[in-house]
């Protein structure tokens, strides 16, 4: 975007009809040849810079409230289901027991 | 189940009113860190954004140290009294170090892989805390797949006194021998060097204190309402109920 509005200024300011373009890189022993293109593609060493260090917090902080949300829910779940069969037991154990002193 | 029998287990299992009050405080205190945390709390100028981890990287790692601590003082106490309690106690300690020691393990990683441009090196503060959690790992599964006697409860309770001996350790490896793990609140770190990065690791501190204390209370009230179903079962078979399920 902002280089074609160059061009069009120079353009306009050289008073040409054609488009020339505002930077053109000079023609030197540092241009680019054929030979000297990149022929391979090599990965960053690490990756640390490739790390997002928003999505890395995000998942830090999920990784971290998941843990203990499980925990305290599954330990909940299980408490109820403990104190649930607790009171179906303690009740026939108790009525066992009645019938016994009826019997003896 | 009696007052007495939910006496015994800690209070009206799932929902005691101290607990919820507990559960309540922690919740509370978790969002007013958060909004410290993300709100209020400056970016760090060298690392960015990921070393807001930091705030609850630490304080999970505390509250391992204070699972690990409970799991050495119930098992200490389950040798020298034998009671059920000073077992749950333990076993709680444990699986609430295996919990935090998870948290300080991902969360570790998911910074350095930012910070040090890789997941995982096997520095020392690293590998004994590794070396650490794997031994609360070891206790939590030798209690859930070994019986639940006396004998089996004495072997977990020494492992669970010799696996505290690592805790120093891992807190003294970073001056000892050094490596790549910082050591910014410890002796010889700099500290922070912003009142808000104060205010929100000690708000780290306190909602991993309460939560800490909050699973511990609810593990032993689990540990304790187990074993008396398992002595109720008992005395279901003596009075001729069992096959009922």
């Amino acid at each position: 975007m902002g280089a074609g509005n160059d061009t069009t200024a120079s353009t306009r300011a050289a008073g040409a009809s054609a488009p020339v373009p505002a930077a053109a890189p000079p023609a030197s022993s540092a241009e680019p040849t054929a030979e000297g293109r990149s022929t391979e593609f090599r990965a960053v060493e690490g990756g640390a810079e490739m790390q997002s260090g928003t999505a890395l917090l995000t998942e830090a902080y999920a990784a971290i409230w998941l843990l203990a949300l499980g925990l305290v829910l599954l330990g909940m779940r299980k408490l109820r289901r403990l104190e649930a069969r607790l009171d179906g037991l303690s009740s026939e154990i108790a009525r066992a027991r009645a019938d016994q002193a009826k019997k003896g | 189940m009696s007052e007495s029998e939910r006496a015994s287990t800690g209070g009206g299992i799932a929902g005691g009113k101290g607990f919820l009050a507990l559960l309540a405080a922690s919740a509370l205190s978790l969002v007013i860190a958060l909004q410290v945390i993300f709100l209020k709390a400056p970016v760090e100028a060298s690392m960015g954004i990921v070393q807001k981890i930091f705030y609850f990287h630490v304080p999970s790692a505390y509250g391992m140290y204070l699972g690990a601590f409970a799991c050495f003082v119930g098992s200490a106490g389950y040798l020298a009294k034998g009671t059920p309690r000073m077992d749950a106690l333990a076993r709680a300690g444990a699986e609430i170090a295996v919990t935090m020691g998870l948290m300080v393990l991902i969360t570790g990683p998911l910074w350095a892989a930012k910070a040090w441009g890789r997941y995982w090196t096997w520095d020392p503060r690293l590998t004994t805390s590794l070396l650490s959690v794997l031994v609360y790992v070891a206790y939590v599964v030798l209690r859930a797949f070994t019986g639940n006697g006396d004998a089996e409860r004495k072997f977990a309770a020494a492992l669970g006194v010799l696996g505290a001996a690592n805790l120093p350790i891992i807190h003294y490896s970073v001056q000892k021998w050094g490596g790549q793990h910082p050591k910014v609140i410890s002796n010889g770190g700099g500290g922070l060097r912003h009142p808000d990065m104060k205010l929100a690791l000690t708000l780290g501190f306190l909602t991993f204190t309460l939560l800490a204390v909050t699973l511990l209370w609810q593990r032993v009230r689990l540990h304790l309402a187990a074993g008396r179903l398992d002595e109720l079962e008992e005395e279901a078979i003596e009075l001729g109920l069992a096959g009922d399920g």
